[in-house]
């Protein structure tokens, strides 16, 4: 039933990707969805090279890939299908990624194109003295390039490489131990005692060692206290050279040594890599892949038009996309991102509108309206709200600016009927999750325990559902299982229809309980096929759709019958009429629970994770 | 230019007053028969000093701000006439002098002083006298209202039709055809500007010269909404009238309510308020009604956009209007909230009648630092949120630059201000007026003194208002002052005694904690009597208790309002409880003249000498709340008169709550009442006057030199010769 979505994400020919590709002010992935929030991209970043200030690249997780062209970061999130870890050129026609499995890449001032290893370790660190001789290491991997062809450098029993430099004509080796290229192999020249600081990788190892969160350095036999003045705990250290070191610290300070002294610059985010080309043109990212630039005076990281944004909080009003949290609100329109000079007493749960200037927030008691200038305050307003104190409002629903839905915990319901909000009976006391009316009479409300309330005009009726999923085990990694009790009702979090007789539900397994992980000494797992995140309403009844591997679906939008989007933490998965098809969206630490919400206008899909925002570009209908 | 003859004495200054070397304002008000109809007829009469060139002559500005209603009232007809020999008048724009002309008055270099009395077909009206503003002592801080159809074309109105145009730089005086004074502007351009005021009074800016086109019902034009060019609106929340300007006329209109505010957005889009907040809105075709969508009486209004509407209710409710639904919110301050002002959607200005201005910025309010010297704001403008103006209810002018309010006043120096007043003293023969701050009166006219420290105006966050609640001095530079601080639940908290050198404030800490009021002999001769009515005398830098007062279980039970001399080397001492006379031996109770008057506390005492005084009663909760329109008639006895051996009750008949009373010696008294209201009673006959064109006024004051002054909030001082 599942079939590949969005053919050849991998490349499996030596070239993966042309150099236009880097140039377009985008991060994007192979199958069409960009980076929209955080500016430029979401994804961690772990290593930066570049030739000069117009020529910087960054790799990082998931097979991201991006360049500077002193402008704007164009790239991939998804080059290949490893994360990248390491960077370095002799070049700007010449430049070499290394990441997991053995993936090297090389660039040739055009297309980047896989060069085959001969070697499956998580390779973690690459360097070189020009193009004929270049090194890169990853756990018991040591490899070497003369030009032609890699080839594998013999490693002491002992190593587990994760870092190689040059020093003069020598060349080093960390990892399991300090190890020096004798020309034939590695030897080790310093074992490593347990207990002992690990000293910094790179020329530096002889002077500096970071343990506990504190940088030491060498003082004959002993490591003393290096004096670098900061009572923050030093989290992260670069020592590229002798004379040259980064450090990180935990209250976002960097700390700078030029061969004498330490010198502070304060970071916008705690940063995870930091790289210098030179002494004015230094790069860094955010725990999250924001690169930030450092021009020899201080640290500047990319606007974000929409900080820290919620990711319950999505909504899409004519054209416009909305976003919001406890301390703005924020949308997109033709003129771009735009904050809105708002805050909320409490934090929102919800946001839904049908214009730019009609705009709902809900909070767990109070609804807003924001209408283009001001937001209005319900609660505040006489008669605007139901008399009794309600609270647990988590959704809503605007069919038009004179009719919509608001629902929430203990089977609230409230009905906006353009002049105020009145409860409506549910005949429940499940939590309700979702609502969603075709603005013409057709009005669901689905929630917890597989609750389905149809509107029947004057009160809600409750349709029965079927239970989501069969139950059975299911091995989701080499060493992990979940198991799902067998028929339990669905928690149904979301719902769109594209007719009357087309309605979609999505959710998955109740509650948490019902899940149950083991590692690989459990029982053997049962065959697969016991999943339906998706309940289908043809009109008459609703009905499980099997979802195979994916256990839930946070939210589906039916942009048509042959055009039904739907989203879970790691997935995007689509309905073309006739088959769901999925596909893996690499999730950004940003997002805590992956993708959460969708909204899609004529000509885009956007997906909300945590505090991430993907855009994927639609074809208009 | 016509002769219109010479000045009657009428016109001359009161005496005692030199108005012609101070350019004096003066407002008088005289009745006389028309015909068999005694006329009300009101001036506003500004001495100049001699032109250059001519040291032997005088200059009057003239302005007849009301009179009879009869349209095309001829000078000739008025009561009182520039006709006393050796003066000339022409009017400034060269027309036939009638209401609401202003004329320039001369007296001829040589020509013989007149003293002639009163005419006798003209009499000076009693009810109203001579007052003269002393602080602020310029006319040109009589502004009322200012509008601009950009940054560097704007006008400001107010009292005796004084017009402002400000040119982006400096704010300057410009000739109008209105002597009545103006009360709003509005307008839709460089070209289409309104202004409305009182008896009627309405010009129109063209954008070449101002016209005068007054409403022929001659109320008090308050509001204005001119939306476009011949289309304006104006109304009066004193009648409740509203008249719309079209095709050339003004046309009084119903609307179905009474109007309080007038506000609109578009010509199609009209709204009137009536006192209950109840909304009536015209759009263009009819008008359709609505329950007062605030709940609460409407202050003030500001518009954003036609979808962004900012209301403010009394009490401090601020609601918005997005065009079709109206919206409350919480501003969380408390207050009332006199004046709007919104130059953009996220930031809007809601001014306080007192000292907490807030700013609404970024979705929250926020209370915002006033500047130094401002009073509530009746006005407010501007056109960006980094330029704004606006005047406060002393007619003193401030700009924002988007950082800071700075005054701007037109010309003069600034007033001095006392936001809230509580007490007067002579000290060293000058009047000292205290409350949130401190004044005296000094040879070059009012002026700020140092305040003792951590005054507080208002209720704010806790800290209660604190204010100077009494002073006393020998001395400039031996002055006493008490200070507590009081909960708006009226709840007093320990008094802290002051004394002032010249230079600085220092508090004293060996005085008594619960006095409340005081009054000094001479330096090293201070009495002091506070709550129980205790009673203390301070000698050889010693506070000596007189008389322990009354056994209460509640201090506040029994309060001291006021102590002065008996004429006798001892002290008078009124409060809750009955009247006490002391000595540094102690004190006497003398039973209460008036019936009941356990209950009605004394509040002032005058003291002609030992064997005259006299005390006013009345209701000390009701002190701080006169308002002009809701005096109370008092069937209560209001005064009482020492005789020597006893004190009776002083009938009056019916007068308003008496607020304080000065003695101006045997058989002759002063009295201030709610709603501005002046008694003056002299060799049996009792005088009423009210003083209706100034801010509420709540104390009196008699200097030895017998002028009598009376005090309002703001600092406000009028004077009045003997």
């Amino acid at each position: 039933m599942i079939a590949p979505l969005f053919a050849a994400v991998l490349g499996a020919s030596d070239a993966v990707a042309v150099g236009a590709d880097f140039t377009d002010g985008r991060v994007c992935s192979r199958v069409g969805w960009c980076w929209e929030l955080p500016r430029p991209q979401g994804t961690p970043l772990s290593a930066f090279w570049g030739s000069g200030p117009r020529d910087v690249w960054a790799a990082g997780d998931s097979g991201t890939l991006i360049h500077f062209d002193g402008t704007t970061w164009s790239g991939r999130v998804d080059l290949v299908e490893v994360s990248l870890h390491a960077l370095w050129g002799s070049g700007p026609r010449d430049v070499w990624a290394a990441g997991g499995a053995g993936t090297l890449l090389r660039f040739d001032g055009e297309t980047w194109r896989r060069v085959p290893s001969g070697s499956d370790e998580d390779l973690r660190a690459v360097t070189g003295s020009s193009r004929q001789d270049v090194w890169a290491v990853g756990g018991r991997a040591a490899l070497h390039f003369d030009g032609a062809r890699w080839s594998s450098v013999p490693l002491p029993p002992n190593a587990r490489l994760w870092s190689v430099w040059r020093e003069g004509s020598d060349v080093f080796a960390q990892g399991g131990g300090l190890f020096r290229f004798d020309g034939r192999a590695f030897v080790e020249v310093q074992a490593l005692d347990p207990g002992d600081p690990v000293p910094v990788a790179g020329p530096a190892r002889t002077k500096f060692a970071l343990r506990g969160g504190r940088l030491l350095k060498r003082a004959g036999e002993q490591w003393v206290g290096a004096g670098v003045a900061t009572l923050e705990r030093i989290e992260r250290g670069w020592f590229p050279s002798s004379s040259l070191a980064w450090l990180v610290t935990m209250e976002r300070g960097s700390l700078r040594y030029d061969g004498r002294d330490w010198k502070r610059y304060p970071l916008p985010e705690f940063a995870t890599v930091i790289w210098e080309r030179t002494p004015n043109d230094a790069w860094a990212a955010t725990l999250f892949g924001v690169p930030m630039h450092f021009d020899g005076k201080r640290w500047t990281a990319p606007d974000q038009p929409c900080a820290r944004f919620d990711g319950r909080m999505l909504a899409v009003a004519d054209g416009e996309v909305w976003l919001g949290s406890h301390e703005q609100l924020c949308h997109r329109g033709a003129q771009g991102w735009e904050q809105v000079p708002t805050r909320f007493d409490t934090t929102p749960s919800a946001i839904a509108g049908t214009r730019s200037d009609d705009i709902w927030i809900a909070t767990s008691t109070n609804l807003y309206h924001w209408n283009g200038e001001f937001l209005g305050d319900a609660r505040q307003t006489p008669g605007r709200m139901p008399a009794d104190n309600f609270w647990g409002l988590t959704r809503l629903w605007l069919d038009t600016r004179r009719s919509g839905w608001a629902v929430g915990e203990r089977g609230l319901v409230l009905f906006w009927d353009s002049q105020r909000w009145t409860r409506v009976p549910s005949g429940t006391s499940a939590a309700l999750r979702a609502a969603w009316s075709d603005g013409a009479g057709a009005t669901w409300v689905v929630g917890a325990g597989g609750t389905a309330l149809r509107w029947a005009g004057s009160s809600f009726e409750s349709i029965r559902t079927p239970p989501m999923g069969k139950g059975g085990r299911h091995q989701v990694r080499h060493d992990l299982w979940i198991e799902i009790g067998p028929g339990a009702p669905g928690d149904l979090v979301a719902i769109s229809g594209a007719a009357p007789d087309d309605i979609w539900a999505a959710g998955g397994p109740e509650s948490a309980q019902q899940i149950i992980c083991g590692t690989r000494a459990g029982p053997e797992p049962t065959p697969v096929d016991w999943g339906a995140a998706l309940i289908h309403w043809d009109g008459k009844a609703w009905s499980a759709v099997p979802t195979g591997e994916v256990v839930y679906l946070h939210d589906v939008w039916a942009r048509a019958r042959d055009d039904v989007w739907a989203v879970g933490a790691d997935v995007l998965m689509h309905f073309d009429g006739r088959a769901w098809s999925k596909q893996t969206l690499s999730r950004s630490p940003l997002e805590r629970s992956g993708a959460v919400l969708l909204g899609g206008t004529k000509t885009e899909l956007f997906i909300l994770g945590d505090r991430t925002l993907r855009v994927l570009p639609l074809v208009p209908r | 230019m016509r002769d219109h003859g010479e000045v009657p004495a009428c016109f001359l200054p009161p005496p005692g007053i030199d108005g012609w070397t101070t350019n004096e304002l003066i407002l008088m008000e005289v009745t006389a028969l028309v015909g068999s109809q005694p006329i009300d007829v009101r001036y506003a009469v500004q001495y100049l000093p001699p032109p250059e060139g001519e040291p032997g002559s005088r200059r009057l500005l003239v302005t007849v701000l009301s009179g009879p209603r009869d349209a095309g009232t001829a000078w000739s007809n008025l009561p009182c006439r520039p006709d006393a020999p050796g003066w000339s008048c022409t009017t400034l724009d060269g027309s036939p002098a009638t209401l609401g002309s202003k004329l320039e008055c001369r007296q001829h270099a040589g020509a013989p002083e007149t003293t002639a009395p009163p005419a006798a077909a003209v009499p000076r009206d009693p009810r109203l006298g001579t007052w003269v503003s002393e602080n602020p002592a310029q006319p040109w801080h009589s502004l009322f209202a200012l509008w601009g159809a950009a940054k560097n074309d704007a006008w400001a109105v107010g009292g005796a039709g004084t017009l402002l145009r400000y040119d982006g730089a400096r704010w300057q005086p410009y000739p109008g055809p209105v002597q009545a004074d103006l009360l709003a502007i509005s307008g839709s351009g460089f070209r289409d500007v309104w202004a409305v005021g009182q008896h009627g009074a309405a010009m129109h800016w063209d954008g070449a010269a101002w016209r005068a086109a007054p409403v022929a019902q001659g109320a008090n034009l308050d509001q204005l909404f001119a939306p476009a060019p011949e289309d304006a609106w104006a109304g009066s929340s004193s009648t409740g009238e509203l008249f719309r300007w079209q095709a050339g006329a003004w046309k009084a209109i119903d609307p179905g309510l009474r109007v309080w505010r007038l506000f609109g957005t578009s010509e199609r889009d009209v709204w009137v308020f009536d006192p209950s907040g109840a909304l009536a809105r015209f759009d263009g075709n009819r008008w359709t009604h609505s329950q007062p969508p605030l709940g609460v009486p409407v202050v003030a209004l500001a518009r954003v956009s036609p979808r962004h509407v900012v209301a403010a209710g009394s009490g401090g409710t601020i609601a918005r209007f997005d065009g079709e639904l109206w919206w409350h919110e919480r501003n969380g301050t408390g207050g009332s909230i006199e004046q709007l002002w919104a130059p953009r959607r996220d930031v809007v200005w809601a001014f306080n009648s007192r000292q907490t201005w807030l700013r609404w910025f970024n979705g929250r309010w926020a209370t915002s630092p006033i500047p130094e010297g401002a009073a509530g704001v009746r006005a407010a403008w501007g056109l960006a949120a980094d330029d704004g103006w606006v005047i406060d209810s002393r007619g003193a002018m401030f700009q924002y630059d988007g950082k800071q309010w700075s005054q701007r006043s037109a010309g003069s120096p600034p007033s001095p201000v006392v936001e809230l007043v509580t007490a007067t003293a002579i000290i060293g023969g000058a009047p000292w007026v205290v409350g949130s701050g401190v004044m005296r009166l000094t040879p070059a006219g009012w002026a700020s003194q140092p305040v003792p420290p951590g005054l507080q105006v208002e209720e704010l966050a806790g800290v209660p208002q604190t204010l100077v609640q009494s002073i006393a001095g020998s001395s400039e530079n031996d002055v006493w002052a008490v200070t507590h601080a009081r909960h708006t639940w009226g709840e007093r908290a320990d008094a802290t005694v002051w004394h002032f050198d010249g230079t600085e404030w220092r508090a004293d800490a060996s005085a008594p904690k619960t006095a409340r009021v005081l009054w000094q002999r001479g330096r090293d001769d201070v009495w002091a009597a506070g709550d129980l009515e205790a009673v203390w005398h301070r000698t050889n830098s010693r506070w000596i208790q007189v008389d322990p007062g009354a056994k209460r279980d509640f201090p506040s039970d029994l309060r001291a309002y006021a102590i002065t001399s008996d004429g006798a080397g001892g002290v008078w001492v009124a409060g809750d409880g009955p009247f006490k006379r002391c000595t540094t031996r102690g004190c006497t109770s003398y039973p209460s003249p008036i019936e009941g008057s356990e209950i009605i506390p004394f509040l002032a005492i005058s003291t002609v000498s030992a064997t005259q005084a006299y005390a006013v009663v009345g209701d000390p909760h009701l002190e701080n709340a006169p308002l002009h329109g809701q005096e109370r008639e008092d069937v209560e006895p209001s005064f009482a008169e020492w005789d020597g051996v006893r004190w009776k009750a002083l009938d009056l008949g019916p007068v308003p709550m008496m607020l304080g009373a000065v003695a101006a010696g045997r058989g002759e008294l002063w009295a201030l009442g709610a709603g501005n209201k002046i008694l003056h009673l002299k060799e049996g006959k009792l005088e009423r006057m009210v003083l209706d064109d100034v801010e509420t006024l709540s104390l009196i004051t008699r200097t030895p030199d017998g002028v009598i002054r009376l005090v309002g909030d703001g600092g406000r001082v009028m004077r009045r010769a003997p």
